[in-house]
């Protein structure tokens, strides 16, 4: 491919001659110098130029095909890590730096397995696997950025981003049997730390975004179970629709003049968490020591590449036919019980009109 | 130096390939759902007995009925005699359900901003004896 040449030329090129300007200015002017250079480089958007180029020259030297990777996929990532490096480099925020360390987590992971012969592990990953976890990496990352720029989060937060990265690194290096085994861990992880976050954090806005990365751990699950159709249904519903609900609810009802956290007294506290915490170690104590009778674990349908015949299979068609069946009773309650709740929420929510002078609705009146 | 790491990961590998490696102790069952599911619950539980904020309360409920649906489904996938989509059809109905709740319960919170201008559970109290 004479195109892949040239653009692997030129931008071995460019790499030659901004690393000599580079080198040049830190040599002659001192480190600074240099870094200020890359910067103005940087912000003339030489990387425009520079990030297509690097991704052919990776395509170029076949790194795809030795990290075992789908053609495009590796260049996709290399694109979005150096799309992202400079604007790591500039603005220097944590969030940024996290957001840089997850995103180029899995390249260096595949580097390193590369680099120490995976096949010694008697572990293969096949390449659907690398790919769904860069994707999860991703999604993750992206999730916490957003509460982190919008909150602000600093060095704590990207301690913890970068545990995380580096935790799943050394994870799928070292222990990945199985993709579902730490996809289930990474889910319960967020589900379990963003309850914690809504928990403990001071501010309600703070708390609905927490909302959402527990919501979306939740639908992880359910796509880890195999309910394709609900994870959706999930996605679309609570983070689509009750978390915006809540979002508007919060805008509508603060008063900025009233802190939120009014002192809860202690009397009532104390019996509530050891009531909390009692319950929860009630369940936990049923849940996992409950000898619950299972299917034999051969015959559990798996989210795997290489499942074969127990893979997991699509659900929507299933449903829709058991709902039009089996459950067309409570099919036809519930959405009657929808109806009532949308007109209901509308009845209670409308603001007071100009001609109403008495204040709160009163039954037969507000309904006519 | 590089070879002795070779070498002392190539025996490390050695052993987890004799492990009988995917099925055995590592999987993901039943327990490892209802576990998370149950600590999602308490957490829930805990949300809604600390917090005085009705909408903050509203997200303890909402944490609760996904813990619960996260049980249903688990239990259909894992357990023996259950058909798999029966819990995920009672999950669908609880997804609704909350739907539905989490509007009304909103629109009476933001009523009960409009005529006692706050959220605040203990505020409204006007039908205290």
């Amino acid at each position: 491919m004479i195109l892949h040449d040239l653009l692997a030329l030129i931008a071995a090129l460019l790499l030659l001659y901004l690393g000599t300007r580079l080198v040049r200015a830190a040599r002659d002017e001192g480190p600074a110098a240099a870094l200020d250079l890359f910067k103005h480089a940087m912000r003339q958007g030489l990387w425009l130029a520079i990030i297509p180029a690097l991704a052919e020259l990776y395509h170029y030297l076949g790194l795809e095909t030795r990290l075992g990777l789908e053609d495009g996929a590796l260049r996709l990532l290399m694109i979005g890590v150096f799309v992202m490096l400079p604007v790591v480099l500039i603005k220097r925020t944590a969030s940024w730096v996290a957001f840089e360390v997850i995103l180029a987590a899995p390249v260096v992971v595949g580097l390193l397995r590369e680099a120490l012969s995976s096949d010694a592990f008697g572990i293969v990953l096949s390449d659907s696997r690398y790919l769904a976890l860069v994707v999860f990496a991703i999604i993750a990352a992206s999730t916490l950025v957003i509460r982190g720029a919008i909150t602000g989060w600093g060095r704590t937060g990207l301690g913890v981003l970068a545990g995380l990265a580096i935790a799943g690194a050394a994870v799928s290096l070292f222990m990945v049997t199985d993709f579902e085994v730490v996809c289930f861990w990474l889910t319960a992880f967020i589900a379990i730390g963003a309850g914690v976050a809504i928990l403990v954090s001071d501010r309600i806005v703070h708390m609905a975004f927490w909302l959402l990365a527990s919501l979306a751990a939740f639908a992880s699950f359910y796509l880890l179970l195999g309910a394709d159709f609900l994870g959706f249904t999930q996605v679309l519903v609570y983070i689509g629709g009750i978390l915006i609900l809540f979002l508007f609810g919060v805008m509508l009802t603060q008063r900025v003049d009233v802190p939120l956290k009014a002192a809860i007294s202690w009397r009532v506290l104390i019996p509530g968490v050891i009531i909390g915490v009692l319950t929860t170690g009630l369940l936990v104590f049923l849940a996992g020591g409950n000898n619950w009778s299972q299917k034999p674990i051969e015959s559990i349908t798996r989210l795997s590449p290489n499942a074969g015949e127990l893979a997991a299979k699509p659900t929507a068609f299933a449903l829709g036919e058991s709902f039009m069946s089996t459950y067309i009773l409570p099919f036809e309650v519930v959405s009657v019980l929808l109806l009532v709740a949308m007109i209901g929420a509308t009845y209670i929510a409308r603001g007071k009109s100009e001609g109403d002078s008495a204040g709160a609705p009163d039954g037969e009146g507000g309904a006519a | 130096m590089m070879g002795s790491l070779a070498y002392g990961l190539d025996s490390l590998g050695g052993l987890l390939a004799q492990s009988p490696a995917v099925d055995a102790g590592n999987a993901i069952g039943l327990e490892h759902y209802l576990v998370v599911s149950a600590i999602v619950f308490g957490l829930g539980l805990l949300i809604i007995i600390t917090r005085r904020s009705t909408i903050a309360v509203l997200m303890g409920i909402e944490l609760l009925l996904n813990a619960a649906g996260l049980n249903f489904v688990a239990f259909a996938k894992y357990s023996a005699g259950a058909e798999a989509l029966d819990g995920q059809v009672v999950t669908l109905f609880i997804i609704v359900i909350a739907a539905a709740e989490a509007a009304l319960a909103l629109a009476i919170a933001l009523n009960i901003f409009n005529s006692i201008n706050s959220v605040e559970l203990d505020d409204a109290h006007s039908l205290k004896g």
